[in-house]
């Protein structure tokens, strides 16, 4: 170690935990969960099945911060995500946060956020989160719609929703933010409008509001490759949606700083931040993927496999040492963001100039006006992010 | 083909002597319509002949080039010198020469067949005479070869040979006790062949002192030896060590070998008057060996060529592009390779606005198109975009100047025109009687003149047409097949040009012509086409960042227009930390997907949609 580098502060990371388990496996869903039930009577009959995920998970940070020397490292931001964390047991979850802040450095304004679903939501469990640490709650709402929740395939309802943003609030917690989901299948503009309306009135600091996606490998994939899933908008109803959400949303004073994340002022979401910012993060748990330096690696996604490896639980790994490769995911995942990119800043991240490798194909979509350029950043325009496939597949 | 390594150099070259008694020897062809079963029988008579062991004989021998194998027509001629012993106890000299068994390859056909006295004219039992056989039976008797109707497949049920033996008579004008009842498959009927051959087939006559005339029937190109061509000599002798000339090139060559194939390469050292073999001398480039060219001796060369000789000469015109314009190189060394042992096949660069630089390439047929391709394709392991396939049209300049153009690109400006020819075939058509509507239907469909209509017996009709050879590039024959069940058989040969209707169309993306897409097409067909085509086009071509029209016009006139609406979204909605590497991959996918495609201009297009000008091609002629 040189002499430069020993007085400089070690960079921040972000932490992520992967908490695999639902009491449901919804239609849509390609995360990597699994419906409790079923994993209760294959593998952990008779055991207690959180405290043994919690003592694998806590032996993975143990053995990560050993191996990657990560101990001591200042960490912005820790979400504890699945799944649905806020079925875990709220000691597990503790124990976990716990480790964390002891492996650790976190800072008094770390945020430190708990995705909860409106199923497993009451006051007592969520003043009990607060109390162990958690600032910040996401809450899987994805409609107030009875009828379009059905159809989502979860398991509550519209009240639900309500009821677990409001215990939110009586427990504490000052920065919330609610999931939502349009394009779902039936699903009228009217009603994506009152979903959105709905969602205003419980004024939460933070919104996401995702069109859906119909992704390979779940239920709803299934269907749409036999030709089975009626009732998808056509583009022109989709896009009306689009145009909707952001036009109440903004005129509500919540700023749309990602293609699908909204906030008010001060309350963007730090750790999904890092990850669009191409941040280092260490990710904990079944399935969890990090990216530290430049290496990416991923844990098993079967938590019965991972708890076998838990000392070191790699199933996959690449390293991205390939400067354009590190560039191509700075401009794919910074161009997702309003602000966009700051070419200087991804210049000397990746130790290679966009400017050189892209200038003409900037210069090309500005003049097509799908990017904006101003000041050494880089940003799409409304017309750029609604094609950013098409965009972002060019830096690659 | 070739196959070094059988040459004995450490022999001293002294003069060899010639040995063959020419009363011995029989050359001959075998000559059939497709699928009549000549190689069965090529093989049979090797087998019989103790050319090859049964352990050698891999199915049809002769047909050596796997594509050959897989299509079940013989590309490039394979020749063969047997040793039969008759039954009058002599032993004789059998030269069965290959021919190539397609319309495309009239020519070499003439060739092979000038090097023989005789042929076997094949005729299958349950098809009866086709449209082939009368033309190979036509140039055989051109040659004045004696010719010996072989009726084939006579233990198959629906064998009618007495039909045939009729047709034989009638059509041919051969005598019906002539023919020989044979099933090559069972081997029945092939040992009385083989004696008929001793006995009908003249044997060769010319005098080994005589200035020396050898016939270049084939050439093919050895890694090892060079260009080697296949020759029946005429008089005088080829020895080993010779210096030869090659008529019509007037290029001089030392003579390393002589030989040929029993199937195996064999040294002979020398070749007399009625001879056939190989000869090896270290020759460059095949084009120096063309096929029809008389090959003479430097020191005392004969005065005049045998008669017949022609360039070969390109008919159908295609440009040729590599899908991935990195690949030009390497196209252009597998053009240079593929010509090393096909000088009928011409190319030369060309350049194109849509596609970048590639090649025009001359073919002689579209079957001999599809064999380049296919070969291009897979032993050059290369993805290619031909362009629709043209004829070549003589355009008439105002000042009487003539232009031959053999691309829609190279059209000159129509006011400078006068007025513009395109070639027409003599296409004979053999047909069963009750087929007869349907083929007027899709003679006139195809702007055809009727010359003739003649019964050769009560089922059979022969009907020749004047034809515009365009007319049947894409799909004549396809839709000859399908409207007459398979039965109806086709052959042609080139006429001449006449004065034609044509009008060149274009088609254009926003707005910007796509020279790649042009064709040249009659008058009446241009608005089916144009719509035709710009409809295909729609569905080929995906949606993109913004709006494109598609237009096809002939000069100004706009006759078609199709709108792909411009793409307005496509964005993954949600990417977090896990997702990366995924979200990654599928828009590398989606790139890969881009660079296949060719920008013309702001437009992305498939290759595909350059393959549907043949589809369309197919659709509306």
């Amino acid at each position: 170690m040189n002499k430069g580098e020993k007085h400089r502060a070690p960079r921040s990371i972000a932490i992520y935990v992967h908490i695999p388990f639902c009491l449901h496996k919804c239609g849509y869903c390609d995360f990597n969960s699994y419906a409790l039930d079923t994993l209760l009577e294959k593998d952990h009959a008779g055991q207690d099945w959180a405290a043994s995920y919690t003592d694998v998970v806590i032996q993975e940070i143990a053995g990560r911060c050993a191996n990657l020397s990560l101990s001591g490292r200042p960490v912005e931001s820790v979400f504890f995500g699945g799944g649905t964390p806020s079925l875990f047991p709220v000691e597990e979850t503790a124990r976990i946060l716990d480790t964390i802040r002891r492996s650790f450095t976190p800072s008094a304004s770390t945020e430190i956020t708990l995705e909860a679903n409106p199923g497993a939501s009451d006051v007592e469990r969520f003043a009990a989160l607060r109390e162990a640490g958690f600032n910040r709650l996401s809450i899987g709402v994805q409609s107030f719609d009875d009828e379009t929740l059905r159809r989502l395939d979860r398991i509550h309802t519209g009240d639900d929703a309500r009821a677990a943003f409001r215990s939110a609030r009586q427990a504490g917690f000052s920065n919330v933010s609610l999931d939502l989901m349009f394009g779902i299948p039936f699903q009228s503009p009217e009603q994506a409008k009152t979903d959105i309306e709905s969602a205003l009135v419980l004024a939460p600091e933070h919104l996401s509001a995702y069109e859906l996606t119909i992704e390979p490998g779940t239920h709803f994939g299934a269907l749409h490759s036999r030709g089975e899933l009626a009732g998808l908008p056509n583009e022109e109803t989709a896009l009306a949606m689009w145009e909707m959400r952001d036009r109440l949303l903004s005129e509500a004073g919540y700023e749309r700083y990602e293609i699908s994340n909204f906030a008010r002022p001060g309350y963007c979401c730090r750790h999904n931040l890092n990850y669009w910012k191409r941040g280092e993060y260490l990710g904990i748990g079944a399935g969890a993927h990090s990216l530290i330096g430049d290496r990416r690696f991923w844990n098993h996604a079967r938590p019965d496999v991972y708890a076998k490896e838990a000392k070191d639980p790699a199933a996959g790994e690449e390293n991205i040492t390939n400067k354009r490769k590190a560039l191509g995911e700075s401009l794919m995942l910074g161009l997702r963001l309003r602000e966009g990119v700051s070419l200087r800043e991804v210049s000397e991240r990746c130790g290679t100039d966009p400017e050189e490798k892209y200038g003409e194909l900037f210069f090309n979509l500005e003049k097509k006006g799908l990017l904006e350029r101003s000041n050494g950043n880089i940003r799409l325009t409304h017309r750029g992010t609604l094609l950013a496939n098409r965009i972002l597949a060019e830096f690659l | 083909m070739g196959g070094g390594g059988f040459t004995d150099r450490s022999r001293p070259p002294d003069r060899a002597v010639l040995t063959v008694n020419l009363q011995k020897i029989r050359n001959f062809s075998i000559i059939a319509h497709i699928d009549h079963g000549k190689s069965t029988l090529a093989d049979r008579i090797l087998e019989i002949t103790g050319a090859l062991s049964a352990r050698e004989m891999s199915s049809q021998v002769l047909d050596s080039m796997a594509l050959e194998q897989e299509r079940g027509i013989t590309i490039k001629a394979a020749s063969v010198r047997l040793t039969y012993r008759a039954a009058d106890g002599g032993d004789y000299i059998f030269n069965l020469i290959d021919t190539p068994g397609h319309v495309d390859f009239h020519y070499e056909v003439s060739r092979s067949l000038t090097a023989c006295e005789g042929a076997l004219l094949i005729i299958d039992a349950t098809q009866g005479i086709q449209a082939q056989t009368l033309a190979n039976a036509y140039l055989a008797l051109e040659q004045d070869l004696v010719i010996i109707p072989v009726i084939n497949k006579i233990d198959l049920p629906s064998a009618d040979p007495d039909r045939v033996i009729t047709q034989v008579e009638e059509v041919l004008g051969l005598g019906g006790e002539e023919c020989l009842m044979v099933s090559a498959k069972e081997g029945v009927g092939v040992a009385e062949l083989l004696e008929a051959i001793v006995e009908r087939v003249p044997p060769p006559q010319g005098d080994p002192e005589a200035p020396t005339r050898a016939l270049i029937i084939d050439s093919w190109f050895d890694s090892y030896q060079g260009a080697v061509p296949l020759v029946r000599v005429f008089e005088g002798c080829i020895r080993k060590g010779d210096l030869v000339k090659f008529m019509s090139t007037r290029s001089e060559h030392q003579i390393l070998d002589v030989g040929m194939f029993t199937p195996h390469p064999a040294e002979l050292g020398v070749l007399g008057p009625g001879e056939v073999g190989f000869l090896t001398a270290a020759i460059r480039d095949v084009s120096d060996t063309k096929v029809g060219d008389t090959v003479t001796l430097t020191r005392s060369p004969a005065e005049t060529p045998i008669p017949g000789f022609q360039e070969p000469k390109a008919m159908v015109f295609s440009g040729l592009y590599a899908a991935d314009s990195g690949d030009f190189e390497n196209l252009r060394s597998a053009l240079d390779k593929l010509q090393l042992n096909d000088s009928a096949f011409t190319f030369e660069p060309e350049t194109s606005g849509a596609l970048g630089f590639g090649f025009r390439c001359g073919f002689l047929g579209l079957l001999h198109m599809d064999i380049i391709r296919e070969r291009l394709e897979r032993e050059f392991d290369l993805t290619l975009i031909f362009t629709a396939p043209t004829v070549v049209y003589r355009v008439v300049l105002n000042d009487g100047f003539v232009e031959e153009i053999e691309s829609p690109a190279r059209l000159p400006d129509l006011s400078r025109v006068d007025h513009i020819e395109e070639p027409f075939i003599l296409g004979t058509i053999l047909v069963p009687s009750e087929y007869v509507g349907a083929i007027m239907k899709l003679t006139q469909e195809k702007r055809g003149v009727q010359r003739s209509m003649e019964y050769l017996d009560p089922q059979t009709v022969q009907l020749v047409y004047e034809l515009p050879f365009s007319e049947i590039l894409f799909d004549f024959y396809d839709k000859l097949k399908s409207i007459t069940r398979g039965y109806a058989s086709f052959d042609y040969e080139h006429l001449t040009f006449r004065t034609s209707d044509v009008v060149k169309l274009d088609i254009l993306l926003n707005e910007q012509p796509v020279d790649a897409f042009s064709t040249i097409i009659h008058k009446e067909k241009a608005y089916y086409y144009g719509r035709a085509l710009t409809g295909r086009m729609r569905k080929l071509i995906p949606r993109q960042m913004f709006e494109v029209i598609i237009q096809a016009a002939v000069g100004n006139r706009v006759i078609a227009r199709e709108t792909i609406k411009a793409l307005r979204k496509d964005v993954t909605a949600k990417c977090y930390g896990g997702d990366i590497t995924r979200k990654r991959k599928l828009l590398e996918k989606q790139k890969e997907g881009k660079k296949r495609m060719k920008n013309i201009g702001t437009v992305e297009v498939p290759q595909e949609a350059f393959m549907a000008v043949l589809d369309v091609g197919r659709e509306v002629s």
